[in-house]
């Protein structure tokens, strides 16, 4: 097994942690749109949005632990969920930790809606944002490969992708009434189990 | 029986997943100035994990004083000397 064998997962755990974030993100944002409910049925859209979240949870999750029996650095368990404890570059690093933790709040969300108001809900599952501006300024700052043309490349391209379609889901749902007009807290489906009911999809 | 139509997919992005770790393994692996001199560069930024701290840096460490009773007289300098000499003289 190569030497480096965990520092080269840790990095690549956090590109691709970064892009399910991002593809979960930009399916969260574009799932109650006419185009993709052409392509795909809103329920089907909603699991997979959960799936792709559930997924890049557990891929940074691991982006973080699989640094822990890395030699070169020694990191302790502390100093990776510790924000700003790590002795390797601590601002951007606690910026990992806020945007790990923030993401399973945004999560747990998911399981939450039948418990809370549909306000506080719509609230936590905002904090995706947060954790989407927090992942590029960690990545940028904290990680070894920035400098690379690809990595560049990669975030400034995904970045754009998700600020665009921001400012467009923020007119669009202006016009469609969603961001004025709270949505009414839907009956939790028992039976469904998955599928939030059509209502609710709506004003996602 | 529509979740489990979904499963198909969700084995596909799981599989595609685990694609993109591998891809981006050789990827960062083959990154010049990183792999090739067999050392992340982390090592070359990162600060000491623990510094020996034998004292507090947040006190201001003042000069040693001598405590009462082992006050030392200044060295006398030539010029000091010279006055002296001439005080006594007059």
């Amino acid at each position: 097994m190569d030497e480096h064998a965990f520092w080269y997962m840790t990095r690549s755990a956090g590109f691709v942690a970064y892009l399910l974030l991002f593809a979960s993100v930009v399916f969260g944002l574009t799932m109650t749109t006419s185009f993709i409910q052409r392509l795909v049925p809103r329920y089907r859209v909603y699991d997979l949005h959960r799936f792709l979240s559930l997924l890049t949870l557990s891929v940074t999750v691991f982006h973080v632990l699989i640094v822990l029996p890395d030699g070169f650095f020694g990191f302790t368990l502390r100093e990776l969920l510790v924000p700003f404890a790590s002795p390797y570059e601590p601002f951007f690093m606690g910026l990992g930790s806020f945007s790990l933790y923030f993401m399973a709040i945004a999560i747990g969300a998911f399981y939450l809606r039948p418990l809370v108001s549909y306000s506080l809900w719509r609230t936590l599952h905002y904090t995706t944002f947060a954790v989407f501006v927090l992942a590029v300024v960690h990545g940028v700052g904290a990680g070894t490969d920035t400098g690379a043309t690809w990595a560049t490349w990669l975030y400034a391209v995904t970045g754009l992708v998700v600020f665009n379609l921001v400012v467009w889901r923020v007119f669009w749902g202006r016009s469609h009434g969603i961001v004025s007009k709270p949505a009414e807290t839907p009956a939790p489906q028992r039976s469904a189990g998955i599928a939030p009911s059509a209502e609710f999809a709506d004003n996602l | 029986m529509k979740f489990k139509r979904q499963g198909g997919l969700k084995a596909g992005i799981l599989a595609m997943t685990l694609g993109l770790l591998a891809v981006f393994f050789g990827v960062v692996k083959s990154e010049p100035g990183i792999s090739a001199g067999s050392e992340p560069t982390p090592t070359l930024t990162a600060t000491p994990t623990t510094q020996p701290t034998t004292s507090n840096s947040r006190i201001p460490q003042r000069q040693a004083t001598p405590t009462q009773g082992q006050t030392t007289p200044p060295q006398a300098t030539p010029a000091m000397r010279q006055a002296h000499t001439r005080t006594r003289a007059s």
